[in-house]
């Protein structure tokens, strides 16, 4: 017995939330610790530092985020048994790692020059002129554009149903499948996507006007 | 009167970009307690030339000594340790003020005195305190530079650069990118400075101030020094036709 109710498709893709916000949080996360040293190494002076991390940023930017996910879940449970949800945690980590790292770059080069000049002219030690008056600053450039890829990332989990993954979409092919109107089963996934992204959108808008004031960009 | 003891001695200091020579070997000794203004045309090497006193710019040869001693053993391969004394020591100030946005007023001026381990942190605080009463700022001490206006910012940076005690205060055009109004108050606090002794050199396009506060004016054109005397007789008896000629460009602004 079937019931392809608005409140029944609602109730059976809500399982879905946890999973879909889980994946967000945790990527954000992962890809935000992994993107830090990305960003230092990216915006070393020293070659050797610099080009890994190039290619690092560039092959996660590059490689289309469904494919990525497809490499790693058929390309590593073969060897290692690999579940589908840390298949798509992994890979939506490093692909996270490869906005933000850019994100982090950018913020560290937009700090304007004087600032460094200024630390450095009150003497201040190479390292305490970037940890003390570069990093926060640049820290504060990148968090805008990197809570608006927040609610990027939180879109994009929706492709790890490919795999398996028993989020949002993946719930909604099931009701499809089982006779629910696409329709109206996908307009409910929609409405999921909507209650958090759309507040976590008014955060990202309320961070940037915070943020704002406390830098001097180049 | 002055010390006759030569604070800072500038030998020959030589700067290229790539191919393009900007100081041609500019030599300059300032005696404890003397102002001197550098002026000159833009792209003459003013800044270029301050800059390279505290090695913000790294000069391309020539030596600087403080007080009798080499700053570096090597003048062309500075060791960390040499550039932050020197640093130290020198005290500059931007055209754009570069205040630290993130920090208070208070805790632009706590921050160095912290990191070189002059003073701790109560101690710190105090001296910033005092030095924000001198530019007559105190009122401003917990604000945010961004809501400080123009010249308050300036002289902000001015007692942040204070607060490490220097020897001497380098000064890069610190009124250019202000209204004269508000430069006026920069101008009145740096003259201040100067009665108390202060040893400056300041790059300015303020005639007024470098004929009134120096002790001497050099004028650099295309590099190198075209210039040189006591404010009355680079501005009224130059020797050169060029420093007529700038002299008047300058004055008929």
């Amino acid at each position: 017995m079937s019931d392809f109710s608005f409140a029944s498709i609602l109730q059976t893709l809500s399982a879905g939330l946890g999973i879909t916000i889980l994946m967000t949080v945790v990527s954000f996360t992962v890809g935000t610790m992994l993107a830090v040293p990305l960003a230092l190494m990216r915006t070393s002076k020293l070659r050797i530092l610099r080009a890994p991390a190039v290619a690092v940023i560039d092959i996660s930017r590059g490689i289309p985020p469904l494919v990525w996910l497809l490499i790693i879940y058929f390309g590593i449970s073969p060897i290692v048994p690999l579940e589908p949800l840390p298949a798509g945690l992994i890979g939506l980590s490093i692909i996270s790692a490869g906005y933000l790292a850019e994100n982090f770059r950018a913020g560290i080069d937009n700090v304007h020059l004087g600032q460094k000049e200024a630390a450095a002219a009150l003497g201040l030690t190479p390292s305490n002129q970037f940890w003390r008056i570069i990093a926060p600053q640049a820290l504060n450039i990148s968090i805008p554009p990197s809570a608006s890829y927040a609610v990027a990332l939180l879109k994009d989990t929706a492709i790890a149903s490919i795999i398996g993954v028993a989020d949002i979409i993946f719930l909604a092919q099931n009701e499809v499948s089982r006779g629910g109107s696409a329709v109206l089963v996908f307009s409910v996934a929609a409405l999921l996507y909507l209650l958090v992204g759309i507040p976590l959108s008014y955060f990202s808008r309320f961070v940037d006007g915070v943020v704002r004031s406390k830098v001097v960009t180049a | 009167m002055q010390d006759p003891r030569v604070l800072l001695d500038a030998e020959s200091i030589k700067k290229s970009f790539k191919d393009n020579e900007v100081l041609k070997g500019v030599t300059l000794k300032v005696h404890a307690g003397e102002v001197i203004a550098l002026i000159g045309p833009s792209g003459a090497g003013k800044s270029t030339f301050l800059r390279c006193l505290n090695y913000l710019e790294r000069p391309t040869g020539g030596a600087l000594s403080l007080d009798g001693q080499a700053a570096f053993v090597d003048p062309l391969k500075p060791s960390k340790t040499e550039l932050l004394k020197l640093r130290r020591r020198v005290g500059m100030v931007f055209q754009t003020f570069n205040l630290f946005p993130h920090l208070s007023v208070v805790k632009n001026i706590v921050l160095a005195q912290k990191l070189n381990g002059l003073r701790n942190a109560k101690e710190a605080e105090d001296y910033a305190l005092k030095l924000l009463g001198q530019v007559g700022l105190a009122d401003k001490a917990h604000a945010k530079p961004s809501e400080c206006s123009g010249g308050q910012q300036q002289r902000i940076a001015i007692a942040r650069a204070l607060s490490l005690d220097p020897e001497l205060m380098l000064f890069d055009e610190p009124t250019s990118a202000l209204d004269p109004e508000v430069g006026n108050d920069v101008l009145k606090v740096m003259r201040d400075l100067a009665d108390r002794g202060m040893t400056m050199i300041v790059v300015t396009h303020e005639m007024k101030f470098a004929e009134r506060v120096a002790d001497r004016v050099l004028l650099l054109d295309q590099g190198g020094i075209l210039e040189e005397g006591p404010p009355a007789q680079v501005f009224y008896n130059p020797t050169h036709e060029r420093t007529r000629t700038f002299l008047q460009a300058v004055l008929d602004r």
